[in-house]
C-alpha cells in the first residue's frame, strides 16, 4: 500500500500571526515531495499539522490510500525531526536500540525482542549504510550517522509515508546529497511517500517529484522554470540562502 | 559487622536499598528529557507535605505523596499554559513548596521531626512509614519495568512514538506520578534537599561509561545502590548524617568518572 495526503481549506494561525490560510495541499501516493521557504515561513508547522502535532483551525487532513480510502497515520507514518542529529548526539543509546524502539508500541512490555527483530535491525542498518554501527553509542557517531540512524528506525515501522524536517540541516554538502540518494533509493524501492522539508533548492530540483513553498500563508506548487529561477538568483546572491522574491 | 545487630540499621539498609533501585531508575528518564530540577522542586514541595502530615497528625509520608501528585499536575498545568516559558514552572512550584514548608513548618509540635526530612532520616524509620516506603518503592519499580520501553521511546522522541503506536499521554501520565511517589519516598529517607542529587549523579556516573541505554540502567541502578550503602555504613561509623554521606561519595564518584574517561577522551 502506498500514502498520500490532502489538505483542504487549511487554516493555522498563532496568536499574533497566520501560517497557513484558505489552503490545499496534497501528496500523491508514493511521491518524493519536498516543501522550501524562508525561515519562519511555517514549514515545520506544515509537517506538525500533518503527523498531527497540531490540529488546522479550520480545513481538514486526510490520509489516502491509493484507492482514495482514508487512514489513520499511526502505524502507517513515521517522522524524523529537525536538528536530531544536534539535539539528540549525547543520548545513552546504541543504534540498535534506537531501531529496535521503532516496535516499543507494538511489542508487550513482558516480551523479549524477537531475533527476527534484530534481522531487521541488521538489515536496515546495512540499507543505511550503518551496518558495524549497531552497538555502537549515537554520542560517538558523527551528525550524518546519526542522521542516518534515525532514519533507520523510521524505517523499522515500515511506514508507507516518512516525514523529515529539515533532515540534512546539520550535514555538509556532500553529506546532504547522499542522505537525498538514500530517500530516493527508499522511495523508488520501497514506494515509500517522503515528504521532506529543506532550505536546498539544488536538492529539491534534482530528487523530487513536487516542490512546495511555502508563503504568504500560502503553499504553492513550484513548476521547474521557478525552481531554476530560484537556483539562478541564489548564485548571483550566493549570501542569500532562502527563498525570495514569488516564491 | 556490627551494624546487622541493630534492628534501626537493618530496616535503614532495606528502605536505603528500596530508595537506590527507584531513585536512579526515574532520575535516568528525568536527566533525559532534560527536567533533573523537578526532582528538586517535588522535594520542596515535599516538605510542604510533611508539615501539613506533621501538623493534622497525619502519615507525613501520606501528605508528602498527595503533595508530590498535586504538585506535578500543576506543573504540567503550568507547562501547557506556559508553553514558551514551560521551564518556569518548575520555579513556580519549588517557589511554592519552599513557601508553604517554611510557613507550616511554624506549625508542628516537633521540629526536630521536620528537620529530619531536610537531610533524611533513613536510620529513624517508625513502622507505618516504613512499610509505606516499601509499598510505593514496589509499585513504583513494577510500574517502571511495564513502562521501561515506552518511556524509552517517549524520552526518545514523542511525535515519533506516538505515530509509531506507543501511548504517550499514558506514558507520561505515569512518569509524572511515578516521580512523584520517588520523590515522596526519597525525600523521608535521603532528605528532601539531597533528593535530586541522588536522582542525578548515579545517572549522570553511568552515562560516562554505559555502552547502551539498558547498560546505563543497571550501572546507574548500581551506583545509586553504592553510594546509599556506603553512605549509610559511614553514618554509622563515623556518626554523620547519611544523606550527606550519601552526596558526598556520588559526587566523589563522578569526578572522577570525569578525570578517568576524560583522559580516555571521551567527551560525554
Amino acid at each position: 500500500m502506498k500514502l498520500g495526503v490532502k489538505g483542504k481549506n487549511l487554516r493555522f494561525c498563532y496568536q499574533n500571526r497566520c501560517i497557513i490560510e484558505d489552503t490545499d495541499f496534497h501528496v500523491d501516493p508514493g511521491e518524493f515531495c519536498v516543501i522550501v521557504g524562508a525561515n519562519g515561513s511555517g514549514k515545520s508547522t506544515l509537517l506538525n499539522l500533518l503527523c498531527g502535532v497540531s490540529l488546522p483551525q479550520a480545513g481538514q487532513i486526510d490520509w489516502v490510500d491509493e484507492t482514495g480510502k482514508t487512514m489513520d497515520p499511526k502505524g502507517h507514518v513515521a517522522y524524523v525531526r529537525q536538528n536530531i542529529a544536534t539535539t539528540h548526539a549525547g543520548f545513552p543509546a546504541t543504534a540498535s536500540e534506537i531501531l529496535l524502539s521503532a516496535l516499543n508500541g507494538k511489542t508487550k512490555w513482558y516480551r523479549g525482542y524477537t531475533s527476527a527483530n534484530r534481522n531487521k535491525v541488521n538489515a536496515i542498518l546495512n540499507q543505511v549504510g550503518l551496518s558495524e554501527m549497531g552497538h555502537t553509542r549515537i554520542s560517538d557517531l558523527s551528525g550524518g550517522q546519526i542522521q542516518r540512524v534515525f532514519l533507520g528506525q523510521a524505517l523499522m515501522c515500515d511506514p508507507e509515508t516518512i516525514l523529515l524536517d529539515e533532515p540534512t540541516s546539520s550535514l555538509d554538502p556532500a553529506f546532504s546529497r547522499k542522505f537525498f540518494e538514500l530517500l530516493k533509493k527508499i522511495n523508488q524501492e520501497r514506494g515509500t511517500t517522503i515528504i521532506a522539508i529543506t532550505h536546498d533548492m539544488a536538492l529539491a530540483r534534482e530528487f523530487a517529484d513536487t516542490v512546495y513553498c511555502l508563503e504568504d500563508t500560502s503553499i504553492v506548487q513550484l513548476e521547474k522554470s521557478q525552481i531554476e529561477e530560484e537556483l539562478r538568483h541564489k548564485h548571483s546572491h550566493p549570501h542569500k540562502e532562502e527563498t525570495h522574491g514569488t516564491l | 559487622m556490627e551494624l546487622f545487630n541493630y534492628e534501626f540499621m537493618r530496616r535503614a539498609l532495606i528502605v536505603g536499598t528500596t530508595v537506590a533501585l527507584v531513585v536512579p531508575a526515574i532520575g535516568q528518564v528525568l536527566v533525559l528529557k532534560r527536567m533533573s530540577m523537578v526532582s528538586d522542586a517535588l522535594s520542596h514541595v515535599s516538605l510542604a507535605g510533611v508539615a501539613l502530615g506533621l501538623v493534622v497528625g497525619i502519615n507525613p509520608v501520606l501528605t508528602a505523596i498527595l503533595a508530590c501528585l498535586l504538585a506535578v499536575f500543576g506543573m504540567e498545568k503550568l507547562r501547557k499554559v506556559l508553553p514558551e516559558y514551560g521551564e518556569t514552572a518548575i520555579a513556580v512550584v519549588l517557589s511554592l513548596g519552599i513557601g508553604l514548608a517554611a510557613i507550616l513548618s511554624d506549625f508542628t509540635q516537633s521540629v526536630t521531626n521536620f528537620n529530619s526530612f531536610l537531610f533524611g532520616s533513613i536510620v529513624a524509620i517508625p513502622d507505618d512509614e516504613f512499610r509505606l516506603i516499601l509499598i510505593v518503592g514496589a509499585l513504583v519499580l513494577s510500574l517502571y519495568l511495564i513502562f521501561y520501553r515506552a518511556l524509552f521511546s517517549v524520552t526518545l522522541d514523542e511525535t515519533f512514538s506516538r505515530l509509531a503506536g506507543v501511548n504517550v499521554k499514558l506514558t507520561n501520565l505515569v512518569f509524572m506520578v511515578l516521580t512523584a511517589l520517588t520523590v515522596s519516598i526519597a525525600a523521608k529517607t535521603v532528605g528532601a534537599l539531597i533528593v535530586s542529587s541522588l536522582a542525578t549523579l548515579p545517572v549522570l556516573s553511568g552515562m560516562r561509561i554505559a555502552k547502551s541505554y539498558r547498560q546505563t540502567t543497571f550501572v546507574a541502578i548500581a551506583l545509586g545502590l553504592l553510594f546509599t550503602l556506603s553512605g549509610l555504613v559511614m553514618s554509622f561509623y563515623f556518626g554523620i548524617k547519611p544523606g550527606g554521606a550519601i552526596v558526598l561519595i556520588g559526587v566523589a564518584t563522578y569526578l572522577i568518572l570525569i578525570a578517568v574517561t576524560y583522559r580516555k577522551g571521551e567527551a560525554r
